[in-house]
């Protein structure tokens, strides 16, 4: 009795009581918008950091890291952040508009979703170079590709955040040369040997 | 020339203190988009609960009733081989006709027959992608005899489906399934294509002597079945979708039937006949979902369905065809205001073979129905504070106008925690059943007196048009929290308050003939909607992921009814429900592809189950304990060893169904094979 006349005025209350809410945060809609590609710049920054290229192509204070973006560039402007991270032991360089001739002259490079038919082809060349394939394609780690940024969707119960995990095909890295430090294999959801 | 998909202006200032993160967590930051958040389960005030993919493979169930016994606030009682009682807070039997049960938008509740057959819904488990239960009136947005919960069982979309898929799984008492499925694309369009087929020798025990048979013997209730359907999935643009989808079935089920007969037929005024029933049916889908500018995007549904039941022996059948069309428009009026309105119409034909035990008068009947319904979310407090509001109105042939409105207010003060409220109104709307429906319930002597009658009295439930539909207020309020990323708590409380129940009422005795049966006394016990009362109860989850390699799941249902009961009823049986239940289920992944999951269900004693002969029982409470041990030998290989019931050689969960044996449900075991490329 006692139950049920609380679980009644409970529900009345929450239905008319509106006055005493706090104010949302201000809202960065702008930002939200965006943070998928911001989270993927920022794993492309930090495989800077955790892979080690090969003889010509290891980097250090004079060798600029490139950057290359294939296809229908994603980032917009996110990728000039990393002009502003540049720092004095190690520049970026962001190369837009690559075509097939440019890839070994990149040490990571983005294919985007619009190469999607020609994915083999590129990957076949990236193989005779240590290059750092990375894209969003699904089954891109299959395909021969190095790294796959896949967006998941963690539930627990009723509540889901998406995220952004990595699938790294570790077979291929070491074919062309590269080697890719165990703190990044760490936090990947599947490796591929 | 390179475009640019997304352009910012310039890059949000939080983007460079993304590059101060470490790897662990990037992994970790959220990056739902906008409008995703903004339909978060997470936030909705509802009770509702997601039986996942996961849920599906690792429980070790075999059907979709059983996925159901771990959802908090379901009832969920295999009564016999073929027969399951299925209900949501309450009023479960034979004809639980206040939860609605949906396939792909697509209603699988049998109006002449106030239920679900369960027997004929044998999808492909491995093509589900989630079950949605809602436990609280859904009528406001999908309808009468939605009065206690709406379970949705939303299949993966064809593209989520490509390769071929072959199972198969022989267990003991000689159960055998086999299924295949075939998924391709071309170009914008995904499809599949699948056949299962099942057979089940298993005898389940006669639990109850007073019948006449003994305990231990088989109930003859072997079965099979075999279903196959096709989807197909396609888009032209961004903006449009459409999916076609269709499934048939056929299969015959033995049933062993205790038939009330007349002294003049068998002294013992019953008879046990093994009966046959025939089951086919099919049906056929189309849904269109249109954008016409950001943030107004419309849907188009039609299915037809075709539902064909023939009780042998009985010598009655069913054949059901309805034909439905829905429109939907959801609006985003400005930023504050989330519209939804839409009409829809169902056309039902239904066609009945009367018998002796079963019938209706006029056999064959048509009936349409008209709903609409309009519903506002609109956010109070941006992003935290939203108040859903809105009503359905519907109209059909037997009770008229029903309308169906519902208030619900959820507060999200942090991301990781909801409170929520609502007051609802809902209605079981009355139907053929109600008006015109005679069912015979039991035969026995006449009681002596004067004046002389014929010596048997056949006791019948008879419709009456005097009766209303049902009707609820429910009052629920719940609390939803996340409170360590590896934990998710999800509490719920409820006050309904019924009226109009159905009721029978004991009517004046005439003399009836029959050519089979003779002269007989015919009682009949009217139909009416006297009773009322009042439930109230409580309903939890909880997901804890305690490692990366183990995740348990925990679910408790708390449940008290006070009926004011005027005349007995089979649906209001308040002595059906147990006081509580829950379930503990651990998912744990071994080294070597290995996984081992357990699953433990507990069910409180039924105190005022039917015995099926007139007098109630109670059902004792048990407790089941199911296992699973999986492995993935190769890519694409699914072996699975899998122990149910195994706590108990046998125990019965429900009072039998209407002219069927009392059965025990015992413990089973059973190996599945399952194969991808």
């Amino acid at each position: 009795m006692r139950m049920r006349n609380l679980i009644r005025i409970l529900a009345m209350t929450m239905a008319v009581c509106l006055g005493a809410l706090a104010p949302a945060d201000a809202q960065d809609d702008a930002g939200r918008l965006h943070k998928e590609y911001q989270v993927k710049a920022a794993f492309l920054y930090n495989f800077v950091k955790f892979v080690q290229w090969p003889g010509a192509q290891a980097l250090d204070h004079t060798h600029a890291a490139n950057i290359c973006v294939m296809g229908t560039d994603p980032f917009g402007s996110i990728l000039d952040i990393f002009k502003q991270a540049s720092s004095s032991q190690l520049a970026l360089n962001v190369k837009r508009g690559i075509t097939d001739a440019d890839i070994p002259t990149c040490h990571i490079l983005f294919i985007a979703r619009s190469e999607e038919d020609r994915v083999g082809q590129i990957l076949a060349i990236a193989r005779n170079n240590p290059v750092l394939t990375v894209s969003e394609m699904k089954g891109f780690a299959d395909k021969g590709g190095i790294v796959e940024m896949v967006k998941t969707e963690e539930n627990i119960g009723l509540f889901s955040k998406d995220k952004i995990n990595l699938r790294i095909n570790v077979k291929v890295a070491t074919a062309e040369g590269l080697h890719i430090d165990a703190q990044l294999l760490e936090i990947a959801a599947e490796v591929m040997r | 020339m390179p475009g640019f998909a997304h352009a910012a202006d310039q890059p949000p200032a939080d983007a460079s203190n993304l590059l101060n993160l470490s790897l662990q967590q990037l992994s970790d930051v959220e990056v739902t988009s906008v409008s995703k958040k903004s339909e978060k389960a997470s936030q909705a005030a509802a009770a509702i609960y997601v039986i996942t993919q996961e849920d599906i493979r690792r429980s070790g169930m075999q059907s979709v009733p059983e996925l159901l016994r771990m959802v908090p606030g379901l009832q969920v009682a295999q009564s016999g081989s073929q027969n399951w009682a299925i209900t949501s807070r309450g009023f479960d039997g034979q004809f639980s006709n206040k939860l609605l049960v949906l396939i792909d938008g697509r209603t699988v509740y049998t109006p002449v027959f106030s239920g679900v057959f369960w027997d004929v819904q044998n999808l492909m488990l491995e093509d589900i992608e989630r079950i949605e239960v809602i436990r609280g009136p859904g009528a406001t947005l999908w309808g009468a005899n939605a009065v206690n919960g709406v379970i949705n069982i939303i299949t993966k979309s064809a593209k989520d489906t490509q390769g071929t898929l072959l199972t198969g799984s022989v267990g003991n008492q000689d159960r055998v399934t086999t299924g295949a499925r075939y998924g391709g694309q071309s170009g914008n369009l995904s499809y599949r294509t699948y056949a299962q087929y099942f057979n089940d020798n298993q005898e389940h025990t006669v639990a109850n002597p007073i019948s006449g048979a003994t305990q231990g013997t088989g109930a003859g209730d072997q079965w099979h079945n075999a279903q196959g359907g096709f989807r197909l999935d396609w888009s032209q643009s961004e903006k449009e979708q459409q999916t076609v989808q269709g499934d048939v079935y056929t299969g015959q089920e033995n049933v062993q039937r205790y038939l009330p007969v007349t002294g003049s037929v068998s002294p013992t005024f019953f008879n046990v006949v093994n009966d046959t029933d025939d089951v086919s049916g099919m049906n056929v889908l189309g849904r269109l979902t249109h954008e016409i500018s950001p943030g107004s995007s419309i849907t188009l549904q039609s299915y037809y369905d075709d539902v064909n039941r023939e009780f042998q022996y009985v010598g009655s059948s069913l054949h059901t065809q309805t034909f439905d069309f829905d429109f939907q428009h959801n609006l985003t009026l400005d930023s504050h205001n989330d519209l939804t309105w839409g009409l829809g119409y169902r056309f039902i034909n239904s066609g009945f073979g009367n018998s002796f035990y079963i019938s209706y008068a006029p056999e064959n009947y048509y009936e349409s129905l008209y709903s609409g319904f309009v519903q506002d979310k609109m956010a109070l407090v941006p992003d935290k504070v939203f108040l859903t509001f809105g009503t359905k109105l519907e109209h059909n042939d037997f009770s008229g106008f029903e309308y169906e409105p519902s208030v619900r207010l959820s507060w999200t003060p942090t991301e990781n925690q909801t409170v929520w409220g609502a007051i609802s109104r809902a209605v079981r709307a009355k139907t053929q059943s109600d008006n015109n429906l005679n069912l015979v319930l039991a035969a026995f002597p006449t009681p002596s007196g004067s004046p002389p009658a014929p010596g048997s009295t056949v006791l019948s439930e008879v419709g009456s048009p005097l009766t209303t539909s049902e009707n609820v207020t429910s009052y629920e309020i719940g609390y939803r929290i996340q409170p360590r990323t590896d934990l998710s708590i999800d509490l719920t409380g409820y006050v309904n308050e019924y009226d109009h129940l159905a009721s029978l009422a004991l009517g004046n005795p005439t003399v009836a003939f029959d050519p089979a049966m003779g002269a007989y006394v015919f009682e009949p016990e009217i139909s009416q909607n006297l009773n009322s009362g009042e439930t109230h109860g409580l309903e939890a989850a909880a997901t804890w992921e305690a490692t990366k390699h183990i995740k348990i799941s925990g679910g408790y249902t708390l449940f008290y009814s006070n009926f004011h009961i005027v005349g007995a009823s089979l649906v209001t049986a308040s002595g059906t429900a147990p006081k509580q239940q829950f379930n503990l289920r651990s998912f744990v992944d071994l080294p070597h592809n290995l996984q081992w999951d357990t699953m433990f269900y507990y069910v409180d004693s039924l105190p005022g189950a039917s015995d099926g002969f007139g007098d109630t029982m109670a059902i004792p409470s048990y407790g089941r304990l199911d296992m699973r041990l999986g492995w993935v030998p190769l890519k694409g290989l699914d072996v699975s060893l899998i122990g149910q019931n195994l706590l108990q050689s046998q125990h019965q969960e429900f009072s039998p169904f209407i002219y069927q044996t009392p059965e025990e449900i015992g413990r089973s075991v059973l190996a599945k094979a399952t194969l991808r490329f």
